[in-house]
């Protein structure tokens, strides 16, 4: 993975020095709420319902194991042990102290991390392909490109106060697991017909109150222009997004507003005039940062008939096996999912034990790094196929190995009304129940994939509208109500679910979600998805079943 | 008003906007907006106020010509005259006063300087002092810009 240098640790140290005098100065009455806000935000902090809320940034969702044991650390002594892992492949600290907030930035640039950017109208934390340089079915391994952003996006000096919060998304492979076509700028590394590699440019996509599915711009744009590219999109998007109303003023509005076609004139018309200056990537730069992301030494393996012998005996680790663990590029090697799904558990909670075990199966059975994925679990994307059953017990044990990767209750959920100051509606309580009725994994797997998605308010952090099920909390005269939607997708197949009817109330959210599941069973045919049986027949019988 | 350098010197002066006033006065730090009658003649000591929704490069008049440009934050929060700034400077050539107004806070010191300003202006001595603290809050950064010619990758390749 990266390793920072003189460059990247001054900027890094030196942010924490800037953000501590920021608070100093809060604390001491020198800055204004209103100016302390966008500060603070600026660097992850949020004054939620009953503390503060520190997001950390984990650069496209890598984490050395070093870093997550400082993490846990970090849970310990600054949190009440444990840590949220966000859709934004970040992690989230609930409960510290703000006083302590200067102190836990300088530990987190101890081990090279930070939180800079994870708020505020900024460029965030890139994300990507959770299986970025282990996927079997990848073109090339992203996260230098991800890297290379990082690096242009931290302290851009005119982009730091831009109309809104802007997010970039990178994939290499067909099946998009990075979801880059709700994100402001979703790239996609791509072949073209001539055997060259570049990226497809998508803009303009996003969740929250307008959700869009971002559009293409640019069918194939040279990766030593990729910063070019990036920076006329963005200068065009910071002086023309509109600043009048803060719902209006993601960059999907203004490409809306303007036309696909427009926006895109005056992109390239921007980038003819910067793209042959100091922001062309030479050759050279980009197998620089390649080289920190070369394979490690994998050995000569083949798959163990040990393993297989312990599939076959424990019906357990099979159904394991064959949800929670993937195909890897190098031979007698898996990727493997650490589930933070426990149905008793809020989605992507994780303790500092949790994240100490989890280091500790890295190094052992791998080469020291943990990936966090936007879906909320942990990845140990190194696993010798001889080793899945140790790994297995050791996850059992900890409550980590709930095998339903891709199934229903593997949903996404925001922390909702119980941490966060904007939801309007509790999604962790909801999640305990819509678990309860779904506790027969048999039955589960019988389903099949469904992508369930929830958020505690139309700011959508838990990706509700490209959910297969999405689920919203909505306000109406002080009580929590659910709005349901189906048919959406975050991945290749990109699309905004439909709204079923009129939002259900608290007391049944978790009984319609039951109903809705049911008629799937019904209508499906053969081993269809959910996703596709909703295409097919349209939402009509579903609402039907739910409202009669 | 005191006008803050980006070198750390200072020099009181009464910026003010013409065309809310009766004639030119000649004053250094005197400038017109855009759509002023007089735009095509203003004495070589004049200089020009743009609001932040202007392009810079759209412009009826050669904004180079000017003795200084003034760009405008009306909130700290909105970051319009970064890109305006940057696009004087790089591309234009600039080579006069950038001049930032309205709400400067220190903790935006280095990315208007970064950007291309290089004169502040600020309602008293304080304010001033308080701005120029954040002058050193970085000392390196990723990208080029007016203020760095290389970017990071470029610097680190030359070893």
């Amino acid at each position: 993975m990266y390793q920072y240098d003189a460059i990247d640790q001054t900027i890094v140290d030196e942010r924490v020095r800037q953000f501590r005098d920021q608070t100093n100065r809060y604390l001491r009455g020198e800055l204004t709420e209103d100016q302390y806000r966008p500060l603070r935000l600026q660097n992850g902090l949020y004054i939620q319902r009953f503390a503060p809320m520190l997001r950390i940034a984990i650069p496209y969702g890598v984490l050395s194991t070093r870093q997550l044991r400082k993490l846990a650390d970090i849970a310990r002594t600054y949190d009440r042990g444990y840590g949220h892992f966000t859709t934004r492949q970040n992690l989230q600290f609930n409960w510290p102290k703000l006083e302590t907030v200067p102190d836990l930035l300088a530990e987190l640039a101890s081990v090279e991390m930070h939180a800079i950017q994870t708020s505020g109208n900024c460029i965030r934390n890139t994300t990507s392909d959770q299986y970025a340089g282990v996927a079997s079915d990848e073109l090339e391994d992203p996260r230098p490109y991800c890297e290379i952003i990082r690096q242009w996006s931290s302290l851009h000096p005119e982009f730091a106060y831009l109309p809104r919060k802007f997010k970039i998304a990178v994939t290499a492979s067909r099946t998009d697991r990075a979801a880059i076509r709700v994100h402001d700028i979703g790239l996609h590394l791509i072949e073209n017909d001539e055997g060259r590699r570049g990226f497809a440019v998508y803009v303009g996509g996003g969740l929250g109150r307008t959700p869009i599915i971002g559009t293409r711009i640019r069918d194939f744009l040279e990766p030593v222009d990729m910063l070019s590219y990036l920076e006329a999109i963005l200068r065009v998007y910071n002086r023309l997004g509109r600043r009048d109303n803060k719902y209006k003023a993601r960059i999907k509005i203004l490409v809306r507003e303007s036309g696909a076609e427009r926006f895109a004139e005056w992109v390239e018309a921007e980038w003819a005039k910067i793209r042959t200056g100091s922001l062309q990537l030479d050759d050279e730069d980009i197998t620089r940062i390649q080289a920190f992301f070369q394979p490690p030494a994998y050995e000569n393996l083949t798959d163990s008939a040990e393993t297989d012998a312990q599939a076959t005996a424990d019906p357990a680790f099979r159904n394991w096996l064959q949800r929670n663990v993937i195909a890897h590029k190098q031979p007698g090697y898996r990727i493997v999912t650490v589930s933070l799904k426990d149905p008793g558990e809020a989605p992507g909670d994780c303790t500092a034990e949790q994240m100490e075990r989890v280091a500790y199966l890295a190094d052992e059975y791998g080469f020291g790094e943990v990936r966090t994925t936007h879906e909320q679990n942990l990845i140990l994307p190194d696993v010798p196929h001889h080793a899945l059953h140790a790994v297995w017990s050791a996850l059992a044990e900890l409550g980590l190995a709930t095998p339903n990767h891709g199934m229903i209750s593997d949903m996404i959920a925001c922390p909702g009304l119980d941490f966060c100051s904007l939801a309007n509606a509790g999604s962790i309580g909801v999640a305990r129940e819509i678990n309860d009725l779904f506790s027969d994994l048999d039955e589960q797997y019988d389903l099949g994939e469904i992508k369930l998605k929830m958020s505690g308010c139309m700011n959508g952090c838990g990706h509700h509208s490209v959910g297969h099920i999405g689920i919203l909390g909505v306000d109406k005269k002080g009580e929590e109500w659910y709005q349901i939607t189906l048919g959406g997708s975050a991945a290749e197949d990109a699309a905004l679910g439909q709204r079923l009817g009129a939002s259900v109330a608290r007391d049944d959210i978790a009984p319609t979600i039951r109903k809705i599941v049911d008629t799937f069973a019904e209508l499906r045919e053969g081993e269809e998805r959910f996703f596709d049986t909703v295409g097919r027949l349209g939402i009509d019988p579903f609402r039907q079943a739910v409202y009669g | 008003m005191i006008l803050l350098h980006a070198d750390g010197s200072r020099t009181t002066a009464d910026l003010r906007l013409l065309g809310t006033e009766d004639a030119l006065t000649g004053i250094a730090w005197e400038a017109i907006g855009p759509d002023h009658p007089a735009i095509d003649d203003a004495p070589a000591t004049v200089g020009l106020h743009l609001p932040n929704d202007v392009d810079v490069e759209a412009l009826a008049t050669d904004p180079t010509r000017f003795a200084f440009v003034v760009l405008h934050f009306p909130a700290f929060t909105d970051g319009r005259a970064y890109s305006q700034a940057r696009v004087l400077r790089e591309r234009l050539g600039y080579q006069g006063p950038i001049v930032a107004t309205g709400e400067l806070l220190q903790d935006q010191a280095c990315y208007l300087k970064r950007c291309g300003f290089d004169t502040f202006a600020l309602p008293d001595n304080e304010a001033a002092d308080t701005l120029a603290r954040g002058f050193n809050d970085f000392t390196t950064a990723y990208q080029a810009t007016s203020s760095a010619e290389l970017p990071a990758y470029r610097r680190r390749r030359a070893g």
